[in-house]
């Protein structure tokens, strides 16, 4: 299914459990999903460095098994602007789903 | 097959130095974790190299969305124009004809130039606390540039005469504020406001 424009809302809601890096970012969204939201990976990190831009998410780097990942965690305005989409996506999938039953 | 350096040669073309250095940290680290994660559900080595390829898309489309993101090589040769300390040379340059023909006339051109002189460095010394103050101080710049080139094309080179001469330098006077300030505007999207240098305020 497309994800476009939805994919940084993704984001921030996995983010919005615990902190995590890129490809157990796309995992988790692909999994809760139950792979209905699949999507190509690398576009996960363009959607990170812009609301990392919009400084909705930060990072840090941690070492592991001797790589560096990058740890991204939701900002205060992540959570402010996740409280917003999900209200918005409220509002317009109840009323997608009034116009579908009436068809 | 493609292999993942193919991959990253693609996606990472036109990015400046930094950019792409990130770009192939962050891919060449997703690709590692998903070889790991394949390998432990006992895929093959080379399929599971093969399947985290595939999973990371067309690196073209990557591409177009880094760029999006990212500073491309010409952008960061233009941040590091702004942020460098040498004197606005090109601005001196096209200045110094104006002031030698303002000096030897003595004529009130003189006056034009000092006020621009003094408009222009006042914006680049009073503190600017906000995006919002940063728009204000672009408007009165652009209308200062606006105002001195106006003046000068006509006071000095006296192009009311030559009316398609004067349309001309009128659209080219337009082009060049719309390029720079295009150029700005991608740059501040794309830059930290903490890590903007002064000129991008302006």
């Amino acid at each position: 299914m497309n994800l476009r424009g939805t994919l940084p809302t993704l984001i921030l809601e996995a983010l919005a459990l615990h902190p995590d890096h890129g490809y157990s970012i796309a995992q988790r969204i692909k999994e809760r999903s139950r792979g209905v939201l699949d999507f190509k990976e690398s576009t996960l990190y363009p959607a990170l460095h812009k609301l990392e831009q919009e400084g909705r998410i930060d990072f840090s780097e941690q070492v592991e098994n001797g790589r560096t990942r990058r740890v991204y965690r939701i900002t205060h305005a992540g959570r402010k602007a996740l409280a917003k989409d999900r209200e918005e996506w409220r509002t317009l999938s109840r009323a997608v789903s009034m116009i579908l039953k009436e068809a | 097959m493609q292999t993942l350096e193919q991959w990253l040669e693609v996606a990472t073309e036109g990015l400046c130095d930094a950019a792409a250095a990130r770009v192939r940290a962050e891919i060449g680290e997703h690709y590692l974790s998903a070889i790991e994660s394949a390998s432990r559900e006992g895929v093959d080595p080379l399929d599971a190299e093969r399947r985290a390829l595939t999973a990371l898309g067309e690196a073209k489309v990557a591409n177009r969305q880094y760029r999006r993101v990212l500073l491309t090589e010409s952008e960061a040769r233009t941040l590091s124009r702004l942020t460098s300390r040498w004197p606005p040379v090109i601005g001196i340059l096209l200045l110094a004809p104006f002031a030698i023909y303002a000096i030897f006339t003595r004529t009130s051109e003189l006056n034009f130039l000092f006020a621009f002189c003094v408009v222009e460095v006042a914006l680049r010394v009073i503190p600017i606390s906000s995006i919002r103050a940063g728009w204000v101080v672009r408007v009165f710049r652009w209308g200062n540039v606006t105002a001195f080139q106006t003046m000068w094309f006509v006071n000095m080179m006296d192009l009311g005469k030559v009316p398609a001469l004067t349309y001309l330098m009128i659209i080219f006077m337009v082009l060049s504020v719309v390029h720079t300030e295009y150029t700005r505007f991608v740059l501040r999207r794309k830059v930290p406001v903490e890590q903007w240098p002064r000129l991008l305020w302006i």
